[in-house]
C-alpha cells in the first residue's frame, strides 16, 4: 500500500488529508472484487487513476461514515455510461457494452415473471400439439416403444376403447408396431386389421379389412374445427369384405358428417363388396375426401384405376384433344371445377348382378361397357359451412350465381345382349314400376331377334366386316393402296395365286390411304415443297357388332348428393334407369317401324307382281 | 434487367443446353419461366418438343454462322399443326420429303407445363443436375411411318452407352397426355393416352427397366385401358388374411394389364398359326418379380479404393441389380377370335392342315369363349442396361417366341384336341337338330 500511496499524494493538495485517508481509500480497493470483477479489472489496469480523480469528492463524503460505507454499496462503482464517456474506440465500447449485457442479475424471478414463462410454455406446448400433432402422437408412441419394447397392445388398447372402437363395434387388431416416420412425419401403421365385431350379415355395416400398411399424419386443428383427427392417408395393400347394406350416413353410424380428410392414397386394394362384386383399386389418389360430399368428391379424384369383376375401370381428367397452345387455355375455362371420365371396361351383366335387379330383371345376359362424363361444379367453401336450418339471404343471392349442378353424361354399351320375360314388372328404387309387362315385350323381342339375326348372319357369311374382306383378300391377295412400305408384300402379291402366309392380310390393320398435296399459300405459290398430307381410311373398326348404344344425360343438384354415399341412394339411379328406358323405347319404335315398312314394301312388291302376273294371264 | 427479358434469354439458354446433343430436336418454350416458389420448382409453360430432321438453310453457309434453327417460331406454328391435324377426327399426318432422312420415332409435342427442381449435388456425382420432373398436358403425334429397319440390323445396336452425366430422376410424374401414334408399315394410326404416370426414379441408363417398375401408369392403347400398378398382397386369394408385411422389393410384384387389345398390335405381319387370327381381342397381364440369384443376401463390403470408385461413377446401384433376375409370369388370353387359315402352309403337314380347320371353326364359332396362354419369362437384369424400349431389351424376342410356342402347343395338344374334335362334334350334332327343328316349326 505504501506503493500505491505516492501515486495518489501527487495529485493531492493536503498531506494530512491524505495520511488519513490512506487507511480509508484501501476499502472500497479490496471490496471491489466481491461487487464486481470487471470493476477490480478496471482499477488495476491505466484506468485506475482516472477514477480517483473522478471520485475524490465521493471518497471525501463517505470516509466521514464507515458504517454507512458497508451497507451501500461500493461508492465508486462507474456506471456505463462513465465508462463509455471515458472510453477510447469502438472495441473498447464494444467490450464495455457486451460486458454490461453479460452481467449476471442476482434477482429471483417474480411471481409474474414466473406464470408469464409458464403461461407461455404452456402454450407453445399446445400449440406443438396442434400444429404438430402427429409428431406429438409419434414421441408418445415411441418412448411407450421404448419403455415396454413393443406398443402395438399399448396402441390397440387405445384405438379399441376410442370412440370409433367402443362405439360403433370395430375391432382394431394392431399387428406390428407402429413405427413414427420423423422425416416425412407420419405414423406408420404395419398389418393392421379393422372388422366389426359382430360378423354377421345382417347388420348394416359388416367389413373386415386388412391392411398391409397404413400411414398416417394427424392435425387436431381439424379436429378442433370439427373435421376429424385424421389429416392425411396413405393405405398399401388391402384385404377383405365390406358389406354396406344401408347408407351409413343416412342411418347416422357416421355421425359427424364434416368430416374430411384431406389426401388418400391407396394403392393394391381388393375387397369383396356385399359378398358380390369383386372391386381392385391399383391406384387411386383423393386430393379431398368430405363425408358430406362423398360422392362428389370420389369423382373428383386426380386418378382411380382399378377392376370390377376383373374389367377394369378408370376415373380420371377427360383428355380433350386439343394441343395446349397459348389461346387455349381461355377456351378450356369453364364453369366445372373438373371434368372427370368414368370408364368401365365391358363386363358381364350377370355378374354386375343386374338381372337381379328390380329395374333391370329382364335383362339375361350379356356385356356391358359404361363411359361417363361427369361434370363436377364448384363447390364453394362457404357453401359447406352453411347450415341447413339457417337461410341466409345473401347466401342464398351467392347460391343463384354459382353453378350448383352436376351433370353427368352416360354412355352404355350393351354387347350380346340377351332377354328374357320377367315375372314382374320392373321396378324403380322407390317400388314405381317402369313398364307393364306387355309393354315390354317389345324391348325383349327386339333384343332377341338382334341377337339372333347377327348370329344367323355370321354363320352363313360370317361376319359382313369380315365378308368384305374375305372377298377382297383372300384369295386374290390384293395388294393395300399405294403404300410404299408396303411392297415387300406386294411384290408376292403381283405374282397371282401363291398360297402364302400373306394371304391373310389385315385389312383394318392396313388401311387404305389418300394422298392430298400441301395447299398453296395465298401469293399463289407453294413454298414449302414436298409437302402433303396422309389421310387413312376404313379405320373405324366398330361397324356392327352386335351393340346396342344407349346414351343418356343425368342433372342433379349437387345439394341433393349431401350426406348421401351409396349410389343407389340417390336419385342418379332411377333417372339414368328412366333415361336408359327411353332412349331403348325409342330405338325399338324405329327398328319396328323399318321393320313394318320393310316387310310392307316387300308384300306390296310380291303382290304387285302377282296381280301383274294375274294380270298378264287374264290378258293371255 | 427486363424480368421479361431475363426469362426469355433464360429460356433459351436451357432449350440450348437440351438441344445440345441432338441437332433434330426442338424445344421451344412458349412462355418463359414462372418459379413456383411454394414447390421450390422451375415452371415452363406451352413447351414444344419436336423431333425432326432439320433441312440447314442456305443462308448458313454465307454468313459462316451456325444457324440455331431450333428456334424459329415458324416451325413452332408447323409443330403445333402437325400435332393439331394428327388429333384431329380425320387423323391427317403431314409429311414432308425431309422427314424420310430421320430414320427414328419422329415427334411434335405441345406440353402444357413442365416443372422441374434442380439438385447441383447431384449434378456433382455425375447424375445430371434434375432431380424431379413433372408434366402435365401432353398432345401430338408421334410418327414412328419413316422407321425403317434395315437387313440383320439389331435393335441392341442403339442401346444407351452408360457415361457420366446421363440422368437420374428421383421422381418422374406424368399426367393427362394423348397423342396419335403413327406406326411404320402403314398400320392404322391410333390414339395413345396416359392419364397418370408415377415413377420413383427414372435413369436414362435403366429408361426401360424403371418404366415397367412403376408404382403407378393408367392409361389407353388403341382404346383398349392399360395399367401398370403395384401388388403388396402377391398370395392374394389362397390366403386370406396375410399377417406379414415386409417391405421387400422381392415380395412386391408389378403387375402391367392391358384388357381388350386389338389382336393386330401383336400378329400384324407375323406369319404361322398366330398371325391365322384376323380378329380378335387380347388379354394381358405381366407379373414381374425382382428376384436376386443368391439367396445369402449378402452386401458386397466396398473396401478397395479403386473399386470404390468405378462404383461411384457407374449408375448408382449397378453391381446390385447385376446380380437379380427378372421374373415375368405372362398371362394371355385371346377373346372374341376368328382365324383364317391358308388352303396350304408350309407349318402343317397334311394331316395337322386336315385337322386345324374344324380347330379354327371351333374358334371361329362363338362356343369358344377365349384361349389361354401362359408363359414364364426369366430375364437378366443386364438385357435391360441401357434399353429404351421392349424391343432393345430383347424382352419383345422372348416374349413372342414363349407365347408362340404355348399357342402352338395348344393347337397341337393331343389331349385338348381329341376333347375339342368331341365338342365341336357335339356342337355340330345340337346346330344340326336345331336346323331340323326350325324347319319343322316352318313346316307347321
Amino acid at each position: 500500500m505504501k506503493k500505491v500511496l505516492p501515486s495518489i499524494t501527487r495529485y493531492s493538495t493536503s498531506r494530512y488529508f491524505l495520511s488519513n485517508t490512506t487507511k480509508v481509500s484501501r476499502i472500497p480497493i479490496t471490496k471491489i472484487p466481491i461487487f464486481s470483477p470487471i470493476f477490480y479489472q478496471l482499477h488495476n489496469t491505466h484506468n485506475f487513476s482516472t477514477f480517483q480523480r473522478l471520485n475524490y469528492a465521493t471518497y471525501k463524503n463517505h470516509n466521514e461514515d464507515l458504517n454507512e460505507h458497508y451497507t451501500m454499496k461500493p461508492p465508486f462503482k462507474p456506471t456505463k455510461e462513465q465508462l463509455l464517456k471515458n472510453s477510447k474506440g469502438f472495441l473498447e465500447r464494444f467490450r464495455i457494452r457486451s460486458k454490461w449485457l453479460l452481467i449476471k442479475d442476482y434477482r429471483p424471478f417474480n411471481v409474474d415473471e414466473i406464470s408469464t414463462l409458464f403461461s407461455w410454455f404452456f402454450i407453445f406446448q399446445i400449440l406443438w400439439i396442434i400444429l404438430g400433432t402427429t409428431t406429438f402422437v409419434s414421441l408418445i408412441l415411441f418412448s411407450v416403444d421404448k419403455i415396454l419394447g413393443t406398443n402395438k397392445d399399448f396402441v390397440s388398447m387405445i384405438l379399441n376403447k376410442s370412440k370409433w372402437g367402443a362405439d360403433k363395434n370395430i375391432q382394431f387388431v394392431v399387428m406390428g408396431d407402429v413405427s413414427p416416420n420423423w422425416r416425412k412425419g407420419f405414423l406408420a401403421f404395419k398389418c393392421l386389421r379393422i372388422k366389426t365385431k359382430n360378423a354377421n350379415s345382417s347388420e348394416p355395416i359388416f367389413f373386415d379389412l386388412t391392411i398391409k400398411k397404413l400411414e398416417l399424419t394427424l392435425s387436431l386443428r381439424k379436429w378442433l374445427n370439427g373435421q376429424g383427427l385424421i389429416n392425411e392417408i396413405n393405405l398399401r395393400g388391402i384385404e377383405g369384405n365390406i358389406n354396406l347394406w344401408e347408407d351409413p350416413m343416412a342411418n347416422n353410424w357416421i355421425k359427424n358428417h364434416n368430416y374430411q380428410i384431406n389426401k388418400i392414397v391407396c394403392q393394391d386394394c381388393h375387397f369383396i363388396y356385399n359378398e358380390d362384386l369383386n372391386i381392385n383399386i391399383f391406384n387411386m389418389t383423393l386430393p379431398k375426401l368430405r363425408f358430406k360430399y362423398c360422392m362428389v368428391d370420389f369423382f373428383n379424384a386426380t386418378v382411380v384405376s382399378g377392376s370390377i369383376n376383373d374389367s377394369l375401370f378408370t376415373i380420371h381428367k377427360r383428355q380433350h384433344s386439343l394441343a395446349y397452345t397459348k389461346d387455349l387455355s381461355h377456351d378450356l375455362a369453364s364453369s366445372w371445377e373438373r371434368i372427370s371420365r368414368l370408364r368401365i371396361d365391358q363386363t358381364s351383366i350377370r355378374d354386375l348382378g343386374l338381372p337381379r335387379s328390380k329395374s333391370f330383371n329382364w335383362i339375361d345376359d350379356g356385356k356391358l361397357e359404361i363411359t361417363a362424363d361427369i361434370m363436377i361444379p364448384k363447390i364453394e367453401s362457404v357453401d359447406t359451412d352453411n347450415n341447413d336450418h339457417t337461410p341466409n339471404n345473401n347466401m342464398e343471392d351467392h347460391d343463384s350465381k354459382v353453378n350448383k349442378y352436376i351433370v353427368m353424361d352416360f354412355k352404355f354399351k350393351f354387347k350380346d345382349l340377351s332377354a328374357k320375360l320377367p315375372s314382374e314388372n320392373p321396378h324403380l328404387s322407390n317400388d314405381a314400376t317402369i313398364l307393364k309387362l306387355d309393354e315390354l315385350k317389345p324391348l325383349i323381342t327386339y333384343v332377341n331377334s338382334k341377337k339372333t339375326w347377327y348370329h344367323s348372319m355370321r354363320q352363313k357369311y360370317g361376319d359382313p366386316f369380315l365378308s368384305s374382306l374375305r372377298s377382297s383378300t383372300y384369295i386374290s391377295n390384293e395388294s393395300p393402296a399405294n403404300n410404299s412400305s408396303r411392297n415387300s408384300g406386294n411384290a408376292l402379291g403381283d405374282m397371282g395365286w401363291t398360297f402364302t402366309d400373306d394371304q391373310i392380310q389385315h385389312k383394318s390393320s392396313y388401311p387404305e390411304i389418300t394422298v392430298f398435296s400441301w395447299p398453296e399459300d395465298e401469293d399463289g405459290n407453294n413454298s414449302e415443297g414436298g409437302k402433303e398430307i396422309i389421310k387413312y381410311h376404313n379405320i373405324d373398326r366398330d361397324t356392327n357388332n352386335n351393340e346396342i348404344i344407349l346414351t343418356c344425360r343425368v342433372v342433379e343438384n349437387v345439394q341433393d348428393l349431401r350426406n348421401k354415399l351409396l349410389f343407389k341412394e340417390t336419385k342418379i339411379y332411377d333417372m339414368v334407369t328412366m333415361e336408359l328406358y327411353y332412349d331403348l323405347m325409342k330405338v325399338v319404335e324405329d327398328w319396328e317401324y323399318k321393320k313394318n315398312h320393310d316387310w310392307t314394301k316387300l308384300w306390296t312388291a310380291t303382290f304387285m307382281s302377282q296381280l301383274l302376273i294375274l294380270g298378264l294371264g287374264s290378258i293371255a | 434487367m427486363n424480368t421479361v427479358l431475363a426469362q426469355e434469354y433464360v429460356a433459351l439458354k436451357v432449350g440450348e443446353t437440351i438441344t445440345e446433343n441432338n441437332p433434330n430436336l426442338q424445344v421451344i418454350f412458349e412462355n418463359a419461366i414462372v418459379p413456383d416458389w411454394k414447390g421450390g420448382k422451375i415452371t415452363f409453360n406451352n413447351v414444344f418438343v419436336s423431333k425432326r430432321p432439320q433441312v440447314n438453310n442456305a443462308g448458313a453457309g454465307v454468313t459462316g454462322k451456325k444457324i440455331k434453327n431450333t428456334f424459329s417460331k415458324g416451325s413452332q406454328r408447323e409443330a403445333a399443326e402437325r400435332a393439331k391435324l394428327a388429333l384431329s377426327e380425320k387423323q391427317l399426318l403431314i409429311n414432308e420429303n425431309s422427314f424420310d432422312k430421320g430414320n427414328y420415332a419422329q415427334y411434335d409435342l405441345t406440353i402444357d407445363q413442365v416443372n422441374v427442381s434442380l439438385n447441383f449435388s447431384k449434378w456433382f456425382s455425375g447424375k445430371g443436375i434434375i432431380d424431379e420432373l413433372e408434366i402435365n398436358g401432353v398432345r401430338g403425334v408421334v410418327d414412328r411411318t419413316h422407321v425403317i429397319w434395315k437387313e440383320h440390323d439389331d435393335p441392341r445396336n442403339y442401346l444407351n452407352v452408360h457415361k457420366p452425366g446421363d440422368f437420374e430422376l428421383d421422381k418422374f410424374v406424368m399426367n393427362d397426355v394423348l397423342f396419335t401414334l403413327y406406326q411404320p408399315n402403314g398400320f392404322r394410326p391410333f390414339k395413345v393416352s396416359i392419364f397418370n404416370c408415377e415413377l420413383p426414379r427414372l435413369r436414362k441408363h435403366w429408361f426401360f427397366y424403371d418404366l415397367l417398375n412403376a408404382t403407378a401408369i393408367s392409361g389407353t392403347y388403341d382404346n383398349s385401358l392399360f395399367t401398370i400398378h403395384k401388388k403388396f398382397t402377391p398370395d392374394s386369394g389362397k390366403k386370406q388374411h396375410n399377417y406379414i408385411y415386409v417391405d421387400d422389393p422381392i415380395t412386391i410384384v408389378t403387375t402391367m394389364r392391358v384388357d381388350n387389345l386389338n389382336i393386330d398390335h401383336l400378329n400384324a405381319g407375323i406369319k404361322g398359326p398366330f398371325g391365322w387370327i384376323t380378329r380378335g381381342q387380347v388379354d394381358m397381364v405381366g407379373n414381374i418379380r425382382v428376384v436376386p440369384i443368391s439367396a445369402t443376401g449378402k452386401i458386397p463390403v466396398i473396401v478397395n479404393p479403386k473399386e470404390f470408385l468405378e462404383n461411384l461413377l457407374l449408375s448408382s446401384d449397378y453391381d446390385h441389380m447385376k446380380n437379380n433376375k427378372m421374373i415375368i409370369d405372362f398371362y394371355l388370353k385371346l377373346h372374341n377370335v376368328e382365324a383364317q387359315v391358308p388352303l396350304l402352309t408350309s407349318e402343317l403337314s397334311y394331316i395337322n392342315n386336315a385337322l386345324i380347320r374344324p380347330i379354327v371353326g371351333y374358334i371361329n364359332s362363338r362356343k369358344a369363349t377365349y384361349i389361354p396362354i401362359n408363359c414364364r419369362i426369366v430375364k437378366n437384369l443386364d438385357d435391360f442396361a441401357g434399353s429404351w424400349t421392349i424391343y432393345d431389351s430383347l424382352l419383345m424376342d422372348n416374349l413372342s417366341e414363349k407365347v408362340y410356342d404355348s399357342f402352338a402347343a395348344y393347337v397341337v395338344d393331343d389331349e385338348r384336341r381329341s376333347l375339342r374334335v368331341k365338342r365341336i362334334g357335339f356342337w355340330s350334332l345340337q346346330l344340326m337338330l336345331q336346323l331340323i327343328l326350325m324347319s319343322l316349326g316352318a313346316l307347321a
